[in-house]
């Protein structure tokens, strides 16, 4: 007897299909819906404070790139910030991870206190870091007296020296993200690499040029642009640290979109400043994609 | 070039002696071949005597000059990998350049020398790929190449041919020897395959356990292994072992050796090393050494015993047949032309009795 033909066959695509469904919805509800909304009240002239809110094109934008001088500003600050603090954090990534990844004596418990750093929230390395800064009762300003460089207590925090403070604190607060990313990279490297390259007679850094080093490329490639996403978007450090200051010298776009929509209350036209860092960001991923694949990673 | 000297060389690693009081003198130009199942320590030694390792203790000697703390690229010898560890952004051609370049030897002269070798090994074509570009046959050449193309006093290969197919191995095989003849080199070659080993070396070193059990030429190697686990290890098939007592014959004035069946004459030198009449002692057969004849046809000739067919392997021109003795396994090797099924009753003939060697039941070793 025939068998009668499966009607609803449960494919592999519809099951998948099924699966995804709910991190679909959560995706659209969670990040489609309000990035569509903000894209809506940046072109409105919506300011909770005064109770207005009312369709105005373009406007926005045309006032924060020819009107608002705070905009350049802030561009500079961020992109300064991101500069330094990826490569910072890149670098010395890098550093800890060769360093872990040489055998010595308590590796272990050097690689255990390494990663530590990472489990601290970024709001809580900000407080930590006001507390060690701070003027009159910090570390750092204790220290500077107690070395005798000062007689009273000094500002360590200075509008020169904010933005490379934080960019430090960044890169202490993701280290070990890098280090690790890279140093299970170093893991796969074979050994007799290594063995012939000193067998070659090449020398340490040789060695670290010709062997390790084309197998890190593409994941310090990786590292470099997760940091950079990381440092553009940065905001918890910021806002826990500094608030922007001293005076405006370390309010990134970022913080500042912040500030105007939640500190100022101008919603429209604090989302024309996050959409504005939204196209940054593509242009840097754009720009990513193009090196990267120039370079063959 | 230059002759290597390891004495007393131990290697320990946490709790595993790796290398147990190793003592070899691998002669000046000879193609030296260390041969052990894995994890003997073939590679520790290797690695010791490159500079890759430090032995735990003992020494290692270049002629005369003290090796043991030299690092290895003081130690000017090249080494070929089982990975054939290819610098994998560089192509071939730079790749047999590196060691030269470090060298900083003259542009000019590197291209001539690479040249030179590439010639040698017919891979000028492959000069521009990248080791991913390359089969593992070829990947094989160029990193024999860069090891040749420095002139070094001592090669050293760990297991270089494993990752290539069984019929490209066997004629890298014949170029490998032909190429060491020619350069002269000193050559060690770790293998855990015996037909590498007697096929390409001068002599072979047997390990075992990190412990250097003998080293012979392989003729030595194969018909008077030291003791049975060299025995049981060296042949393909394994040799056959056989536990039987001493008995006099008081008529003929004589010693033999009798299992069942199979009655072998003793020399007196050998019993009396054993200790005499009645004392147990084992044979070591080579199933080479014997040949299965069909029932019918046998004419009693020669020290032959009755045996069951309990499998047969057939290898192409030869077939492995093991054949029931009193609940004893013993193998033979007989051309594949003799048809036999199990459990066919059959003759099996000893067929150079003097070829029978015989070991000390408690210590394993080789009574001679
Ligand atoms: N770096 C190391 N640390 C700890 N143990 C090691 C190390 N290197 C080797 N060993 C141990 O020493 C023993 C000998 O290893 P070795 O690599 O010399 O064997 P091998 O004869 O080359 O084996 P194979 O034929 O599989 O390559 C093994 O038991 C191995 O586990
Ligand atoms: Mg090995």
């Amino acid at each position: 007897m025939a068998q009668p033909f499966p009607k609803r066959k449960l494919t592999d695509e519809r099951f998948a299909i099924i699966l995804l469904l709910p991190l679909i919805i959560a995706l659209f509800a969670l990040n489609l819906y309000p990035m569509a909304y903000s894209f809506w009240l940046s072109l409105t002239n919506t300011d909770v404070s005064r109770g207005i809110s009312k369709f105005i094109g373009f406007i926005n934008y045309y006032n924060l790139v020819f009107k608002d001088p705070y905009f350049w500003h802030s561009l500079r600050v961020s992109l300064q910030f991101t500069l330094e603090a990826s490569l910072l954090a890149v670098a010395l990534s890098l550093t800890f991870a060769l360093i872990l990844n040489e055998s010595f004596k308590g590796r272990r418990i050097i690689r255990t206190i390494a990663i530590l750093p990472w489990a601290f929230s970024t709001y809580a390395v900000a407080s930590l870091a006001r507390y060690l800064f701070a003027r009159s009762y910090g570390l750092f300003s204790s220290l500077y007296v107690y070395l005798g460089l000062s007689d009273t207590p000094v500002e360590v925090v200075t509008s020169e020296s904010a933005i490379h403070i934080l960019a430090l604190l960044f890169a202490w607060n993701y280290v070990p993200l890098g280090a690790f990313f890279l140093l299970a990279q170093l893991q796969i490297i074979p050994l007799d690499l290594y063995n012939q390259a000193r067998i070659d007679g090449a020398s340490a850094i040789r060695r670290l040029k010709v062997v390790t080093l084309p197998f890190l490329r593409r994941p310090i490639a990786i590292i470099l642009l997760l940091f950079t996403v990381f440092s553009v978007v940065e905001t918890t450090l910021i806002i826990g640290f500094t608030g922007g200051g001293p005076g405006k010298a370390t309010q990134t776009l970022t913080y500042w979109a912040y500030a105007k929509t939640f500190m100022d209350y101008e919603y429209g036209y604090g989302a024309a400043i996050s959409w504005f860092l939204i196209l940054i960001a593509m242009a840097l991923g754009v720009l990513y994609y193009y090196v990267l694949n120039k370079l063959k990673l | 070039m230059v002759e290597v000297r390891l004495e007393h060389v131990t290697k320990i690693f946490g709790k595993t002696i790796a290398v147990n009081d190793l003592n070899l003198v691998v002669r000046d130009k000879e193609f030296f071949v260390l041969l052990g199942p894995s994890g003997c320590g073939k590679s520790t030694t290797l690695n010791i005597i490159a500079g890759l390792e430090k032995p735990t203790s003992g020494r290692v000697y270049f002629d005369d000059e003290d090796v043991t703390f030299l690092p290895p690229e003081e130690r000017n010898i090249a080494m070929v990998f089982q990975s054939y560890a290819l610098y994998p952004t560089m192509t071939a051609y730079d790749n047999i350049a590196f060691p030269l370049k470090i060298r900083r030897l003259l542009r000019d002269e590197i291209h001539k020398r690479v040249k030179e070798v590439a010639e040698m090994l017919h891979i000028e074509h492959l000069l521009d790929k990248k080791p991913h570009q390359m089969s593992g046959g070829e990947r094989q050449r160029v990193a024999l190449a860069r090891a040749i193309v420095r002139q070094p006093r001592l090669f050293l290969m760990d297991e270089p041919l494993s990752n290539i197919d069984a019929k490209l191995r066997i004629t890298a095989r014949t170029e490998l020897i032909r190429l060491q003849r020619k350069l002269g080199v000193t050559t060690i070659y770790v293998t855990h395959d015996q037909t590498e080993a007697f096929t390409m070396g001068h002599r072979i070193g047997v390990m075992f356990n990190g412990c250097l059990l003998q080293v012979g030429d392989p003729l030595e190697i194969f018909e008077r292994p030291h003791n049975t686990v060299v025995a049981g290890f060296v042949g393909i098939p394994p040799m056959n072992f056989i536990e039987g007592h001493i008995a006099y014959d008081e008529r003929l004035g004589k010693y033999y050796f009798k299992w069942n069946e199979i009655i072998l004459e003793v020399g007196g030198d050998i019993t009396e090393k054993i200790g005499g009449h009645g004392k147990t002692v084992i044979a070591g057969i080579r199933p080479q050494n014997l040949q299965v004849i069909k029932s019918e046809s046998y004419s009693k000739i020669g020290i032959a015993f009755k045996a069951k067919v309990y499998t047969v392997e057939r290898l192409g021109t030869e077939s492995v047949i093991t054949v029931d003795i009193d609940g004893e396994l013993l193998r033979a090797v007989t051309p594949s032309e003799l048809t036999l099924s199990p459990d066919e009753d059959v003759v099996v003939k000893i067929v150079n009795p003097q070829k029978v060697i015989f070991f000390n039941k408690n210590t394993g070793d080789l009574i001679t």
